[in-house]
């Protein structure tokens, strides 16, 4: 294909765009609204799964071992039972005496009260372990309710709450963008309908002079990557800068949540979305016009 | 040049258009192919365009055997035939020269061959002063002759003119007339469907008569009369 004749191909997009602007918007603005939900859901999710990771990283499960007047092969055979579980990927044994080091520390300038208690260590002897994927916490924890003589504690409703809000969005999400890519879908095949109404005494023209089937469809297919592209950007900007504001306006003025609320960089986000918004886009343009010129230009 | 052997177009309807037509044109010739309408006129021009299917019989143009012809070969036999019709068929919003320049344009011409051939054909058909002109501007003739010139700009060896006059007076028809043999007499096979039988009887041309989907004549130049 010929550069000028590519030229044509887009003068002839443009114009069919502009010929039908109400249509046009229309199929933008649908475009639109299916990838601003992609997106807004997109950078939950990921944010979601983003702190469940660190959630994974820090918690985990603690084991407390509760027996009396143990002995270090006690703690062997406890250590080997846990180690048979599966999903766990580390397993840190923490002794009576360094976890009063650690209480020590904390305490600081009071850690003097705590004097004296080495002889007599209330403190339990611990296990911390941390999981392959937090998704699998209740399946370890029944493992190890199997186990005699120790206690468990971890993160319960916190996992659960963020598991099964991630689960909600992914379902939603999912849905939503199905109906609207079906609906811009629909929306572009019947503004290249009436594009190709437009052109219609042009296509037989062409078509008598010897015109490719080709060379009748591109300005069409441009059409539709130009509206799939328009469609795209402007998610993506508005998603940029309420990203960017949002997160900002949490680490400048919420302390509190800080702590709690943990955010990928709006690069990490744009790195993954703005590939996925443009392949979204691009191809409900496509396909939109591809039906149309499959069932009106008849070429 | 072009060759039908035993032709047979029947259509959905049942309707026979065209029945056991066989004829062969020569290179260079000027054909009428005349008759009432019904008759297979445009029927048979629609055959040579590949826009109709022939039920049986063979069809060549170009040397090419077109019969059975792949979907995505059909342009490029278009390319070969230049064509006229009736009603013009010019795009409205675009200048005589550049209905003409995008005839080239589909065929990916480059800008240089555009810009040396397409005033060529708008002298040679009479509207050099009216290249800036849009078609509404036009008269009739100047119309079909800004469609002429469109039809020829890519130098198709074959010429189809589907009622080039149909819609012009006598005095028009005759300009045109002289344009297309001009156009042939420069090489181009022309083959005008007509049912202007006065050009016909004074063009003195060979003269193929189709009446209800059949050849019932095909007289060699000059042998046409009024009296049939």
């Amino acid at each position: 294909m010929k550069i000028r004749t590519m030229k044509y191909f887009a003068a002839q997009g443009l114009q069919g765009i502009w010929r039908n602007r109400l249509m046009s918007v229309a199929s933008i603005a649908t475009i639109s609204s299916c990838l601003m939900i992609v997106g807004i859901f997109y950078c939950i999710a990921v944010n979601i799964d983003y702190m469940l990771e660190s959630l994974e990283g820090t918690a985990g499960i603690t084991v407390f071992y509760t027996k009396e007047n143990y002995t270090e092969r006690d703690i062997e055979v406890i250590r080997e039972k846990i180690s048979k579980i599966s999903y766990i990927k580390d397993i840190r044994y923490i002794s009576p005496a360094e976890a009063l080091e650690a209480e020590k520390k904390e305490w600081g300038e009071y850690a003097s009260l705590l004097e004296g208690l080495e002889d007599d260590n209330p403190l339990p002897p611990t296990f911390e372990l941390t999981l392959e994927d937090i998704r699998f916490q209740k399946d370890v924890i029944s493992e190890l309710n199997k186990i005699n003589g120790i206690e468990i504690r971890y993160f319960e409703e916190e996992t659960k709450i963020l598991i099964s809000f991630n689960n909600i969005i992914r379902i939603i999400s999912l849905a939503l963008i199905l109906i609207l890519s079906f609906i811009g879908i629909m929306l572009m095949d019947n503004t290249i309908r009436l594009t190709v109404y437009v052109r219609k005494t042009e296509i037989s023209i062409m078509k008598y002079i010897g015109a490719t089937d080709w060379f009748i469809r591109w300005p069409f297919i441009i059409e539709g990557i130009i509206i799939g592209f328009i469609g795209s950007i402007i998610p993506l900007g508005i998603i940029w800068v309420s990203y960017n504001f949002i997160t900002q306006l949490i680490f400048e003025k919420n302390t509190l949540l800080q702590n709690i609320l943990s955010f990928r960089t709006t690069e990490e986000i744009f790195r993954v979305l703005t590939p996925i918004s443009l392949i979204i886009g691009i191809s409900i343009g496509v396909i939109g016009s591809s039906i149309s010129i499959r069932r009106y230009l008849k070429v | 040049m072009i060759e039908l052997h035993n032709v047979t177009k029947t259509y959905e309807n049942g309707v026979d258009a065209l029945l056991n037509v066989s004829l062969k044109i020569e290179k260079g010739e000027f054909v009428f192919i005349i008759g009432t309408s019904g008759s297979g006129k445009s029927t048979l021009i629609k055959l040579l365009l590949k826009e109709v299917e022939p039920n049986h019989g063979e069809i060549i143009v170009n040397n090419k055997n077109i019969t059975k012809l792949k979907k995505s070969k059909i342009p490029y036999l278009r390319r070969g035939l230049g064509v006229v019709f009736q009603d013009f068929r010019l795009l409205p919003n675009k200048t005589v020269y550049e209905n003409v320049a995008f005839a080239m344009q589909i065929v990916e011409a480059s800008p240089k061959e555009i810009r040396r051939n397409v005033p060529m054909v708008l002298s040679m058909v009479g509207l050099a002063r009216k290249a800036r002109a849009y078609p509404n501007q036009l008269s009739g003739g100047e119309q079909q002759r800004t469609a002429l010139a469109r039809a020829i700009v890519n130098n198709p060896p074959i010429l189809l003119a589907d009622e080039p006059t149909g819609n012009l007076d006598p005095k028009t028809s005759w300009e045109i007339m002289k344009v297309l043999k001009d156009i042939n007499s420069r090489g181009t096979t022309v083959i005008v469907a007509t049912h202007d039988l006065d050009i016909v009887r004074k063009m003195k041309r060979r003269v193929i008569e189709l009446r209800e989907g059949i050849v019932v004549q095909d007289l060699p130049k000059g042998g046409y009369s009024y009296e049939d």
